[in-house]
């Protein structure tokens, strides 16, 4: 008797302990960095196809459509005459939470900074044109094609960084060159997976088989895939290498690295934390 | 009998020139000059059969007396006189026939001329001079379902001038009475009345490469040789359309004002009563068709009219049918994919079903008079013929000419006729634009010609191996300039797309992924003025120096597409600006030209340069 007691106060103690210090949420930023005007234009359609792959990606992932911050074109989803790939059918809403803009980048980042707390997860995605420069064409100057700016790495790493209170974040790039994003994150102890779809050096390309056949970045569409197990279509694809239910960020890289034949994709992991990150899980 | 029939001729030559006195949105100022002959109509009796059918009803209509013959001995006596094997039916052929088949016999002469007004002043002269018929080689484009058959002959049996053309050495070609035989297989011949406008709307010169009679109109004609115009006002093909009910009018108007109903073909257009007209190619060459019954909903006759201005095209008469209505087309498109298990998704059908009807420019391969219903429900696009026969591909809507070479690389027009470089034979040729004859050929000393562009006097050329845009005088081919070809360090390159000139500058097209892009170069040096994304992958670009053209391509299995985009200082207001106006035909396009009125683009894979309105106001 005195034994149960015990075990349900030590029950309602841990309860206690978790709900008043907060469940771990996660949140991400999706910034497609164009406006799409035409399905079906390779180099163009991608924008709002590789954008909706991947919120489709996050949500299957328990992501909540809440601590999804979506910016692109002027602020309205693509009407795609695709329904499968239609916000609106699929979800009963638009994702679309503001236009694309240097100013609403920095917003963004500035109001996650006092919502993001230490056991969240913060996962940034970044889809446009970029160019290289410097040493080795490292220097990344990514542009936002919608409105005539450009963000530099150096900037784009600064404006993450205004969310400073965080347990991991990953940061996925796709533009041409953008390897030059890595040495921007890759500092040890940042508890940061940086993900880019080419080397500096390289251009980045769309892939030019898709299961149904829709133009998609090569790395925008391979990576969802891993991190879904499945294609658009549905289809499984083999990325949880190790069959221990979860995908993690390791394994996704290793399903691109395999999968890829355009450019190079790379993963920055200073802190090694990669291998034991999963988004599926509620706390990743 | 043979004076029964010159006096039936006369009558007619008597009919129109008081008929055509009166005054009309034509003007006539004077009484017009007629000949028009009695022919019976005879339909094609095999899908190649168009040039025996011509010769079998021009046969029946000799002034000396009619000659009845099958059209199979027509076939044969065409096979055996036959000169070139790339026809069915070749002007040798025909002629052979019709000198030697049915005696008496005239000389008849085959007329093959550059400029089509003196070849038809020709068939005037002749059919004044001589009361015979004249077989007409309308075009060598495809018209019915056996697209490899390609010419297209009528027998013109009545022709109207604004004056006696054995007296007046130019002409103003006011109609033209022709049997054409070339409708659906099991229809009787078309009797077509139609405008000079509308008749040289749809001439053309000879597009059979290897052909000797390649970039000539021809006609046989009774006999040979007379110098001399007849003209035409040309047909509008672009503005606001006109609205249905006004075509309805306009069409009761020019029936009693052309006295339509007088010509024994079109009687019936006394008593009918106009149907519904319907538009036909409503972006770029529209045509209302309002159809007359005295059937209730079945057709008998139909006049055409400009779907811009209401100008009378034309009128026919055929056997009664039922023009086939939106809802029934969509029917039996919907039936038809439903069949192929390709089911409509997602929503209602009617939210994504579109609708038009089409003459296709490409493949004639319907009559103008029963287009194609082009039924698009959820980005599946369906073909419905008049008959309900079911187009699963639709018949290739642009015009198109043959280019010579095995691999053309680029194309730019030079204010008259297009010019094409080919990357295997290195040969810059200057091309008919009509028929894709080539009227000059230089060779080029370069590695991988790729871009062609004209500036007003030279024409410029990539050489992608060595990276250099040399400049020719089209002339003789004298290198007259070298520039470096600057790639933008920054973006990268993979392959040079296209090449063209915007009034000041050269653009550039690379292909680099997502990094692909399009270049304004200074042609003094080969510098980048500026370099702007492409956004899509470039296989070809133009400019009028407002706006810049290129071809977007999207794989093998979505089609390509043309974008504009205006050219303004500001990288992000051009793509803001940019609009994807054409979905355009073929797997391997490369190469685009703008004329001032449309874009060419070229195939790699067909070898043939295809024409596309652009629809070009904002």
């Amino acid at each position: 008797m005195q034994t149960g007691i015990i075990r349900l106060t030590l029950g309602l103690l841990s309860l206690f302990i978790i709900f008043s210090s907060g469940c771990a949420h996660k949140y991400a930023v999706l910034v497609s960095t164009n406006k799409v005007t035409s399905d079906n234009v390779s180099y163009h359609s991608e924008w709002w196809y590789d954008l909706f792959l991947q919120y489709s990606m996050l949500r299957d992932n328990g992501f909540k459509d809440d601590k999804i911050y979506v910016l692109y074109g002027d602020g309205t989803d693509f009407n795609t005459m695709y329904a499968d790939y239609n916000a609106t059918n699929q979800y009963g809403h638009s994702i679309t939470d503001m236009a694309v803009s240097k100013a609403n980048v920095q917003s963004v980042f500035n109001t996650l900074g006092s919502k993001v707390k230490s056991s969240d997860y913060l996962y940034v995605w970044w889809m446009g044109h970029g160019g290289g420069s410097g040493p080795g064409s490292c220097n990344l100057s990514m542009a936002i094609s919608n409105t005539g700016e450009t963000v530099t790495d150096t900037e784009l790493a600064g404006y993450i960084s205004n969310v400073s209170s965080y347990k991991k974040r990953t940061v996925d790039v796709m533009t041409c060159h953008s390897g030059g994003m890595l040495d921007n994150m890759d500092n040890v102890g940042n508890k940061t997976v940086t993900l880019t779809s080419s080397t500096c050096p390289e251009n980045s390309y769309s892939i030019s088989t898709t299961c149904n056949g829709r133009p998609h970045a090569e790395f925008h569409y391979t990576l969802p895939n891993a991190l879904k197990e499945k294609n658009p279509c549905g289809t499984a694809v083999t990325s949880d290498y190790d069959g221990n239910g979860y995908v993690s960020l390791s394994e996704a890289h290793q399903y691109n690295s395999a999968t890829m034949t355009t450019s190079t994709p790379q993963l920055g992991d200073p802190d090694s934390i990669a291998a034991g990150t999963y988004i599926k899980k509620g706390t990743p | 009998m043979s004076i029964i029939r010159f006096f039936i001729n006369r009558l007619w030559v008597l009919f129109f020139a008081v008929g055509f006195t009166i005054s009309s949105s034509y003007a006539f100022a004077q009484p017009l000059h007629s000949v028009m002959l009695s022919l019976p109509a005879h339909s094609e009796e095999a899908l190649s059969w168009c040039g025996p059918a011509t010769g079998q009803m021009i046969m029946a209509g000799y002034p000396s007396g009619s000659c009845s013959v099958l059209q199979e001995d027509v076939w044969t006596a065409i096979q055996s006189y036959k000169t070139e094997t790339v026809w069915d039916t070749d002007p040798a052929g025909l002629k052979g026939a019709l000198k030697n088949l049915c005696p008496p016999t005239g000389t008849w002469s085959i007329h093959p001329e550059t400029d089509a007004q003196a070849l038809m002043y020709s068939v005037a002269f002749w059919m004044t001079k001589n009361n015979y018929p004249a077989a007409g080689l309308l075009n060598t484009v495809s018209h019915n379902s056996y697209t490899a058959h390609e010419e297209h002959w009528v027998a013109i049996k009545g022709i109207i001038t604004s004056a006696d053309p054995t007296t007046n050495p130019t002409v103003n070609l006011e109609f033209l009475w022709f049997n054409d035989p070339a409708v659906p297989l099991g229809d009787p011949a078309l009797e077509r009345f139609v405008t000079g406008s509308t008749w040289y709307s749809e001439f053309q010169p000879v597009s059979k490469a290897g052909s000797s009679y390649l970039g000539k109109y021809v006609a046989i004609i009774e006999p040979p040789e007379i110098k001399g115009l007849a003209i035409a006002p040309t047909e509008v093909l672009t503005g606001k359309i006109i609205k249905p009910d006004f075509a309805l009018k306009l069409a009761d108007r020019w029936i009693e004002k052309f006295k339509l109903h007088e010509l024994k073909s079109y009687g019936i257009l006394k008593k009918a009563k106009a149907l519904a007209p319907l538009l036909v190619n409503e972006k770029h060459g529209g045509y209302y068709i309002v159809p007359y019954s005295i059937k209730g909903q079945l057709a008998e006759a139909a006049v055409i009219v400009n779907a811009y201005t209401g100008n009378f095209q034309e009128v026919g008469a055929f056997k009664s049918v039922k023009y086939m209505s939106r809802q029934e087309a969509v029917q039996i498109a919907t039936t038809h994919l439903q069949k192929r298990e390709i089911s409509p998704q997602p929503e209602s059908l009617s939210d994504k079903i579109r609708t038009e009807l089409i003459y296709p420019q490409g493949e004639r391969v319907v009559s103008r008079y029963f287009p194609i219903w082009k039924v698009t429900i959820n980005n599946k696009v369906i073909g419905v013929g008049h008959q309900g026969k079911v187009y699963t591909k639709i018949p290739s809507q642009e015009f198109s000419i043959p280019l010579p070479g095995r691999t053309p690389a680029g194309i730019t027009w030079d204010g008259k006729q297009l010019w094409s470089i080919d990357g295997k034979t290195k040969k810059l040729q200057k091309i008919d634009s009509l028929s894709g004859a080539v009227t000059r050929s230089l060779d080029l000393d370069l590695s991988r010609p790729k871009g062609l562009a004209f500036d007003g006097v030279s024409i410029w050329v990539i050489d992608e191996a060595t990276k250099k845009i040399h400049s020719f005088d089209p002339e003789n081919g004298r290198l007259k300039k070298t520039i470096k070809m600057e790639v933008p360090a920054e973006k990268g390159f993979q392959s040079v797309e296209g090449l063209t000139w915007d009034g000041k500058y050269l653009w550039t097209a690379y292909f680099a992924g997502f990094s692909s892009s399009l270049n304004q170069i200074d042609p003094q040096n080969g510098r980048i003025v500026r370099s702007i994304f492409a956004d899509c992958n470039p296989r070809g670009i133009s400019s009028d120096g407002e706006y810049l053209w290129s071809i977007c391509f999207n794989g093998k299995n979505l089609p390509a597409k043309i974008d504009k985009r205006k050219i303004q200082d500001n990288e992000h207001e051009m793509l803001r600006s940019r609009k994807f106006i054409a979905d355009i035909e073929g797997t391997e396009p490369t190469g685009l030209a703008y004329d001032g009125r449309y874009l060419w683009y070229t195939d790699r894979h067909l070898k043939r340069s295809f024409r596309v309105f652009p629809e070009k106001s904002e």
